[in-house]
């Protein structure tokens, strides 16, 4: 059992949420025709302050990428509820006019796969350019700062290579002018969607650290998204942690990593592939997260859940503070203790 | 490296293509050629005249060189095309090159003009589908396209005379310019002399008397065109890279314009391509309804006259002119796309 620590001054949860830089609350995702929608995700939260480095985790399907698509709005066909707070504007509010300068200007977003996110059919130039040009940037303005950019991110001969149709760049190359298109308007949120996934190991180092890097440099906050636990430990201080269509665990890395609350993320924790461990390990979770139409009663992690009990096939449970810091949904912990701990954390931070 | 650099793979492709065009043309000659051989009949007596007798024929014979062995009559043969020289009508006496001359031009013009309206009426609403898949407007378009195209050509091209001629009296009923206009001969096509003469009433005139005939023939290959870009669009519409487009601030109306509509072109290029040598077949009946003359009514005039080298040599200029515009389709999808100048595709 855990102890409980001292009130964890890293629980970035304490921090006021006006200054937040982007704050989603209750964010709830219905995708569908009316009749039966379909529902992706529910309620989900998340801050996150200037600078943040913030894990987005959880199996495929549990609803990372609709999550991040719906904070920018790529769906038209989805429903959204509830709120995305950025820069103290809420972004569910905007018309499609307003959304368009958020994207890319103050926000913006790396895919998964860098051999589909570009057009073939334009210069790799033209593409980094674009969004300044839509800004109204001039021509000679633009190029200068393309090639900037191109530059900090290693793109060798970059004045050269702007005039280079995307067929002519490895997948890797490829990611990096991803990132430039990114970057070039000066976002101060990038979320980043499995960037390194779909490269070979070698180029995924490349590209993480220089995200790493680049995000340093520039303080920017970022959002990355991975189903790898591995990448996250270097690279990010928070981690949310999504399960079917929900934020089940949060927790700071290390705190993550060291005391897991969540028996989901316990689960993952042990999936995660170790040199020194044997096979049988990566298959801690047995079977497979549930649809989103089919979800089970209660805890939609019962069914896989080494730890479920009655309650859990009953009632959905609540988000609450987690015994070693940041929230857990799971009635493994009780109500009445996670309260206590809560306004114990409260009375020492005060 | 410098072997593979742009400009050269493209010259390599453009020469590849070319090449495949004049042997497409050479065997297109050589389909004409055996044509004439085999259709039953004495092509001496038959140039000869009705009249003729025997040892006239034989002269005829001897000065065609129609009592050479098949092979030199092939190389003749392609000797006299290579002079431009696609035999005598023996209908009109005229050589066949000048008759196809008159008449080319004028059905050049109809089918351009057809063509010019296909895409700037089927690329909007083909856009305008797509982007609004499955919902009413897209419905409402189908409907209207799928009714338009069901039409039969004939009948079609009676109602509009009818209606925008006879009742509503916008546009002429038919021939190809009104009686006051006298524009001499350049090119052939009307409108385009029009203008030459320095005459813009006179090119509005001729406009006048082809946008009926133009629109009918355009509804049917509209259609076909509608439903590929439609298709292409769709599809196009789902790549990520427009996720991406979308996720770094490109407005809707530059999303369309630069991101979607050259990337899903390339389909109906090539098809209104194909459509050209088509609509050339096609405007045959609209002509005849419409009163104009064209290789349409070149050609069924000499069919009729059982006029074998009129025939021969229209099919062979309608060939030509299929194999002319194949290029010219290689060459824009080349210009489209960079994959294809660095020769990854096609
Ligand atoms: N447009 C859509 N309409 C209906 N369901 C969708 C749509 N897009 C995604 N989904 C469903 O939403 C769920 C979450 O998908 P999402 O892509 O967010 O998962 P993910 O966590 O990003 O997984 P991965 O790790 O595989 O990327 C999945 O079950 C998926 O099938
Ligand atoms: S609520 Fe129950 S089933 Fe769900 S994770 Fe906790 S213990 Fe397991
Ligand atoms: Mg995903």
């Amino acid at each position: 059992m855990n102890t409980i620590m001292t009130a964890l001054p890293e629980q970035t949860d304490t921090r006021p949420e006006v200054d937040a830089l982007l704050s989603v609350r209750n964010l709830t995702i219905d995708a569908g025709t009316k009749p039966d929608p379909i529902r992706l995700v529910q309620d989900f939260s998340l801050d996150m302050f200037p600078g943040d480095r913030v894990a987005l985790v959880g199996e495929s399907g549990s609803g990372k990428s609709v999550t991040a698509r719906s904070i920018m709005r790529l769906d038209p066909d989805f429903r959204l509820s509830g709120s995305v707070r950025f820069q103290g504007q809420d972004l569910l509010k905007l018309s499609d006019r307003q959304m368009v300068r958020v994207r890319g200007h103050k926000i913006g977003m790396v895919f998964q796969d860098p051999m589909g996110a570009l057009n073939p059919l334009i210069t790799i130039g033209e593409q980094v350019m674009e969004p300044l040009r839509i800004a109204g940037v001039s021509r000679s303005e633009a190029e200068r700062r393309a090639k900037d950019v191109l530059d900090e991110l290693g793109v060798v001969n970059a004045a050269a290579r702007m005039k280079a149709y995307p067929h002519e760049f490895s997948g890797g190359m490829r990611q990096r002018v991803v990132l430039a298109m990114a970057l070039i308007s000066n976002p101060s949120l990038i979320i980043a969607d499995e960037p390194t996934t779909a490269l070979d190991v070698r180029v995924q180092e490349q590209v993480l650290t220089l995200m790493d890097k680049v995000s340093k440099e520039r303080g920017l906050a970022v959002l990355l998204i991975t189903h790898d636990l591995g990448t996250v430990a270097g690279f990010t201080d928070r981690v949310a942690v999504m399960y079917s269509g929900r934020k089940v665990d949060e927790a700071t890395v290390d705190n993550l990593f060291e005391h897991p609350a969540h028996p989901y993320t316990q689960g993952l924790l042990q999936a995660v592939p170790r040199i020194d461990q044997t096979v049988p390990r990566l298959l801690t979770i047995a079977g497979a997260p549930p649809h989103p139409a089919a979800r089970p009663a209660g805890c939609a992690f019962n069914p896989r859940c080494p730890k479920a009990f009655d309650l859990c096939r009953q009632e959905v449970p609540e988000l609450r503070p987690a015994p070693g810091g940041g929230v857990v949904a799971c009635h493994h912990y009780p109500e009445a203790e996670a309260e206590a701990e809560a306004e114990a954390g409260e009375e020492q931070g005060a | 490296m410098a072997n593979n650099s742009p400009a050269r793979q493209t010259a390599v492709f453009l020469v590849r293509k070319a090449v495949s065009s004049v042997i497409t043309l050479i065997g297109l000659s050589m389909f004409v050629f055996l044509m004439v051989k085999l259709i039953p009949g004495d092509e001496a007596r038959v140039a000869a005249g009705e009249n003729a007798t025997p040892a006239q024929v034989e002269a005829v014979r001897k000065s065609l060189g129609l009592d050479q062995p098949f092979f030199v009559q092939l190389l003749q043969f392609f000797g006299r095309l290579l002079h431009g020289d696609l035999g005598t009508s023996i209908t009109t006496h005229q050589s066949v090159l000048q008759g196809i001359e008159q008449v080319m031009p004028q059905t050049i013009e109809l089918v351009v003009l057809a063509i010019i309206i296909i895409i700037s009426v089927v690329t909007p609403l083909a856009t305008l589908s797509a982007l609004r898949r499955d919902g009413a407007t897209d419905v409402a378009i189908k409907l209207f396209v799928i009714l338009s195209a069901a039409m039969p050509t004939f009948w079609l091209a009676l109602l509009l005379q009818y209606l925008l001629g006879t009742q509503i009296g916008i546009v002429p009923i038919s021939g190809r310019l009104s009686r006051q206009f006298n524009i001499p001969t350049q090119t052939g096509a009307v409108v385009v002399d029009s203008l030459l003469a320095g005459n813009p009433l006179a090119a509005w005139d001729g406009l006048q008397h082809l946008i009926v005939p133009a629109i009918v023939l355009a509804l049917p290959f509209g259609a076909q065109l509608y439903r590929i870009l439609r298709a292409e669009l769709i599809q196009v519409l789902s790549r990520e890279h427009l996720t991406v487009a979308r996720a770094k601030g490109v407005p809707q109306r530059q999303l369309v314009w630069r991101h979607v509509l050259p990337n899903s072109i390339g389909p109906g290029i090539t098809l209104v391509g194909i459509q050209f040598g088509a609509m050339t077949g096609a405007a045959v009946l609209v002509e005849g309804v419409f009163g104009l003359v064209g290789v349409g009514s070149y050609l069924t005039n000499a069919v009729a006259q059982k006029d074998t080298f009129a025939v021969l040599g229209g099919v062979l200029v309608i060939g030509v002119l299929v194999v002319v515009s194949n290029y010219v389709v290689d060459v824009l999808q080349l210009i489209r796309d960079p994959r294809l100048r660095a020769g990854q595709l096609g």
